[in-house]
């Protein structure tokens, strides 16, 4: 009777907690009152949290009635806290999101479209942002965000190494086929013929560029089928997967016995490095005297885009106000001012090709021509991305559990994309039959 | 009348010692387990509300082969527990001797508890790379020529895992080992001398018994512990290669936190539960409830 | 009696020189994290790895404790931990001392029950925790942090096993001499588990200090965070500032190493009957 007692009481707790909920829905506050917006960000270091105070407290000046309360997540943990807080009615206001978790977001309503504020807006003109950014942001037919910084993918390379071995520094007009004898030159053996030096470090784990800049796709046009098992991809991978098995000019990908690539490339490991603008904070940092030139052309030249979207979410009371935050935060003043620390490159196209390119006297030899010649063929991030399916399990697919196969040289890269494609179709199947 | 007092007063001092103590376990612990094992029948993505689905959850883990994989993997780790324990006895047994400097190291042979988890993986991470790395050059120096690239071999990148949680958490069980060799009285020792008995024999008969108690609890400890960390091989590994040292907790993780399906992290956890619910069941009858007095 | 000697001394020396070695490795991730804590940016990753930097920059430590107020962060750590110590120590002492020593219906299958909530992944009950603290008001509260992980099946485990293996002499003497279940738990049981008291509490502790995850979760307030929190501040996305972040570990392992040196006098042995020996 005791543990009957118990069942039945432990049962009622849980059907409570998880069922009702017992949201703090409070009547809106009028126009005139104090709003407080809560807003937080993920996985952003201390240097970017103390700018983004700064903007806070901007905003707060020019708008009396809104107060920002800024809560940074620190670590890798922030996915965890947002669903948490999603889970627990506590989701905050405005929050930062990777471009990746986009759709996972949008298909549960998690996030509010900004078109109804951008409509009535007669100041805002969304056209000043970078095509490829705006894309990133829309899904079906909706706006979900602005930005406030962006950064395409460059090649660095560092000039001393490059003196060293009396080579010419790349232009930036090449194609990875000259890259890759340029990486060539610049890999240095030991004795043992380990690899001291290696020609280049490539920031992610990106082997879907490659497919795509060999005119492979990872889906097709309407993302109802993975087309990934085609020549073109297989074309691209075998490139990527031959500078790394055949030529040894790059890493292994994912030889984490070595620590991460930009770390390689900061010790005077790697002639250079593939990567976004938010690594030059710590070049800089490490005095590493390098240059900065466009990626090599495959079949086509393309280079992603990576950006961080500020949204809505769903249990924002203030949406309104919450819109006027983001708009100022990717407003022409605050990106003027993001771009002045050095980490980002801005998405306002006007800024960018003027501003930008101007030199920053504190570091005379960084030209920055590269990127705003390079955004002239960004793609966003959205290419890859499925609106049913998380990019967790895609990711899981196409990266994290198949292609060691391949680096492993336990099958070829024939077996390895019919195997992501079908089991990619798989998942579309999967999830079809669940809708 | 009497015996009736008796067991009530006996169940009084039982629950009253355990009271608040057993209440903040079923409101803060119990609770959200059988939480999690009511989300195990549902389907939650953690932002729209959850939906009822039966057993399917348990179906599709059934059927799924990746997840079997796994369950080998974690297998595979507990077997390390024996010689974890092992080794901590003998460092246990090292400074539990009155010898010089033996509070050195003690102190010494807990740092790897207490250090930065991501500077241990750093170094064993050189310590294990295939090319340049010194475990490597050590086994070439004496004779054995094509030494694994262990963290990128799918079969030595477990052992080298092992090898590496071994070096890392020996301290904890050498601890608790110690404080249970501190409580083994000196008189068991000195009759035994009296009778003449051997080192050997002395371990044995008397250690090892009176050890009973750290036993069962390291062991069902080292058990669930196998069973749910996941972080630190992570960072060395990534779970690779080819998905060898990914265990059933790194699947919950990404399941619940990466994509969207809480219920099926929750189903999955719950068959955890069971494997090492009876495990420890088998322990229980064991050697669990038995008292080794002297 | 010459090679007795002989091999009394190989032994010694080959025992010390096991331990010295074993001593090295165990010790070697902390003097990177020391050397590194002192480097430049650019000489942290340079192969082949240059234990002793140069030059040593002694502002990284300065430079670490301005980055984020870590004065509060300590205080917080400090009084969340020891609080969740003491809380724990106390609960898990009392609950295992009912299992070990009391007998009351169901006492086994709660000890079980016990057990088995150890057994569930933090992943998949951390949710449901984390709204039944926020239906209790308790998110964003110090309370949050300290009294959930209070009653943490772990520490009665601990503790039951412990107190099984002490002999019941002792208590049959004092329930003899009129001493009820709560002055045999005060008077003699406690005393004479020095050894499990430190040994649990600088795991407890430990655990606590290190706790990165549930303080994340919970806590929204900056002021209010932890020392793993706000160390984590120097880990961004992208870019990690090792010297800082090992800076900043090193600050943080202090206490925690101070702590334990502290509990190494506890590590007595003959605390049971040595009244014989005289």
């Amino acid at each position: 009777m005791f543990k009957r007692a118990i069942i039945v009481i432990l049962s009622v707790l849980v059907a409570g907690v998880l069922f009702v909920s017992c949201g703090n829905k409070n009547a809106l506050k009028t126009e005139n009152e104090v709003v407080t917006l809560r807003f937080v960000i993920g996985g952003a270091d201390l240097n970017y949290n103390k700018l983004v105070e700064e903007v806070c407290r901007n905003f707060e000046s020019k708008n009396p009635n809104i107060k920002i309360r800024f809560e940074p997540v620190s670590g890798q943990a922030y996915g965890q806290k947002l669903l948490t807080m999603f889970a627990s009615n506590t989701a905050p206001d405005v929050f930062s999101l990777e471009a990746q978790n986009l759709p996972s977001f949008i298909k549960r309503n998690a996030i509010v479209p900004l078109d109804s504020f951008i409509e009535k807006d007669k100041s805002l003109d969304v056209n000043m942002y970078y095509p490829a950014i705006l894309e990133e942001f829309t899904w079906g037919g909706k706006i979900y965000s602005f930005t406030d910084s962006m950064s395409p993918s460059v090649v660095y390379y560092n000039k001393d190494l490059f003196d060293k071995a009396k080579i010419k520094y790349p232009s930036g007009n090449w194609t990875w086929n000259e890259f890759l004898e340029v990486a060539k030159k610049m890999t240095i053996k030991d004795e043992r013929g380990i690899v001291k030096q290696f020609g280049a470090a490539l920031y992610d784990n990106d082997v879907l560029y490659f497919v795509k800049a060999w005119g492979g796709s990872l889906w097709n046009k309407d993302k109802s089928k993975c087309v990934y098992d085609t020549p073109e991809s297989r074309a691209g991978l075998q490139f990527l997967i031959d500078m790394i098995l055949k030529y040894h000019v790059i890493p292994d990908l994912k030889d984490s016995s070595d620590q991460g690539s930009y770390e390689i490339f900061e010790g005077g490991r790697a002639g250079m490095f593939v990567g976004g603008r938010w690594y030059t904070v710590s070049f800089r940092k490490a005095k590493v005297n390098f240059g900065v030139c466009e990626l090599p052309k495959g079949k086509i030249r393309i280079s992603p885009i990576s950006t961080h979207a500020w949204v809505i979410s769903s249990q924002c009371k203030f949406p309104q106000q919450s819109y006027e935050f983001i708009k100022y935060f990717c407003s022409e003043e605050v990106v003027k001012y993001m771009m002045a620390q050095g980490d980002c490159v801005p998405p306002i196209k006007k800024l960018a090709e003027m501003e930008f390119l101007k030199k920053d006297p504190n570091f005379p030899n960084e030209d920055n021509t590269a990127y705003i010649k390079t955004m002239a063929y960004a793609y966003p991030f959205k290419e890859y991305l499925h609106p049913d399916i998380s990019w967790s399990e895609v990711d899981q697919i196409v990266w994290a559990k198949n292609i060691d196969g391949v680096l492993l040289k336990k099958y070829d890269i024939a077996t390895y994309t019919k195997m992501v494609q079908d089991q990619l179709n798989k998942l579309i199947g999967e999830k079809k039959t669940q809708k | 009348m009497k015996i009736n007092k008796k067991v009530l007063n006996k169940i009084f001092i039982g629950y009253s010692f355990l009271g608040p103590p057993i209440l903040g376990f079923f409101v803060f612990t119990l609770f959200p387990v059988v939480a999690s094992f009511v989300l195990a029948f549902m389907e939650w993505d953690i932002i729209t509300p959850a939906k009822f689905v039966g057993f399917d959850n348990f179906i599709k883990m059934i059927n799924d082969q990746d997840f079997w994989y796994y369950v080998y993997n974690t297998f595979y780790f507990v077997l390390a527990i024996p010689i974890d324990l092992a080794a901590a006895l003998f460092l246990a047994i090292l400074v539990n001797q009155k010898i010089k400097a033996v509070g050195i190291f003690r102190t010494i042979y807990f740092f790897p508890v207490i250090s930065s988890g991501v500077a241990c993986a750093l170094i064993w991470k050189w310590i294990y790379n295939g090319d340049y790395g010194i475990l490597n050059a050590f086994l070439k120096y004496i004779g054995v020529h094509t030494p694994p690239n262990w963290l990128r071999d799918t079969t030595w990148a477990k052992p080298a895992l092992i090898i590496f949680g071994l070096w890392k958490g020996v301290g904890y069980q050498m601890l608790i080992y110690l404080a249970a060799l501190q409580g083994i009285p000196e008189e068991l020792y000195e009759s035994a001398n009296i009778d003449g008995a051997s080192p050997w024999q002395k371990f044995w008969h008397i250690t090892l018994p009176m050890l009973s108690f750290a036993n069962f609890y390291l062991i069902i400890t080292g058990v669930m512990g196998t069973f749910q960390v996941f972080s630190e091989p992570y960072v060395m590994t990534g779970g690779g290669p080819m998905g060898s040292t990914t265990t059933v907790v790194y699947s919950i993780y990404l399941n619940a936190f990466q994509q969207f399906k809480m219920g099926y992290a929750s189903a999955i956890s719950w068959f955890l539960f069971f494997i090492v619910f009876t495990v420890t069941m088998i322990q229980w009858k064991y050697a669990g409830g038995k008292n080794y007095y002297y | 009696m010459h090679s007795k000697k002989i091999a009394g001394i190989l032994k010694k020396t080959v025992m010390y020189t096991f331990m010295i070695l074993l001593g090295l490795t165990m010790i070697a991730p902390f003097i990177w994290m020391l050397s590194t804590s002192l480097k430049e940016p650019a000489n942290v990753f340079i192969f082949p790895p240059k234990w002793i930097p140069n030059p040593i920059v002694f502002e990284n430590y300065a430079h670490a404790w301005q980055a984020a107020p870590f004065g509060r962060f300590f205080l917080n750590s400090i009084f969340i931990s020891a609080c969740l110590t003491f809380g724990s120590l106390l609960t898990g002492s009392m609950a295992g001392y009912a299992f070990a020593r009391l007998e009351f219906p169901g006492r086994d299958k709660l000890f079980l029950t016990y057990l088995g909530t150890m057994m569930i992944p933090g992943q998949v009950t951390m949710i449901p925790v984390f709204i039944l603290l926020k239906n209790i008001g308790w998110i964003d509260t110090y309370k949050a942090l300290i009294i959930p992980g209070i009653f943490h099946a772990g520490g009665a485990f601990f503790f039951r096993q412990f107190f099984l293996a002490i002999p019941k002499e002792l208590e049959e003497a004092a329930t003899i001499d009129g001493c009820s279940h709560v002055g045999i738990y005060w008077r003699i049981i406690l005393p004479l588990s020095k050894p499990a008291l430190a040994t649990l509490g600088t795991f407890t502790f430990l655990g606590a200090w290190n706790d990165f995850m549930w303080p994340l979760i919970v806590l929204n307030s900056p002021e209010k965070m932890t020392l793993p929190v706000g160390l984590a501040y120097f880990t961004g996305q992208y870019t990690t500032d090792w010297p800082l972040l090992m800076a900043g570990s090193m600050i943080i392992l202090l206490p925690v190493i101070l702590l334990y040196i502290f509990n190494q006098r506890f590590f007595v042995k003959g605390i049971v009957m040595s009244g014989m020996k005289g």
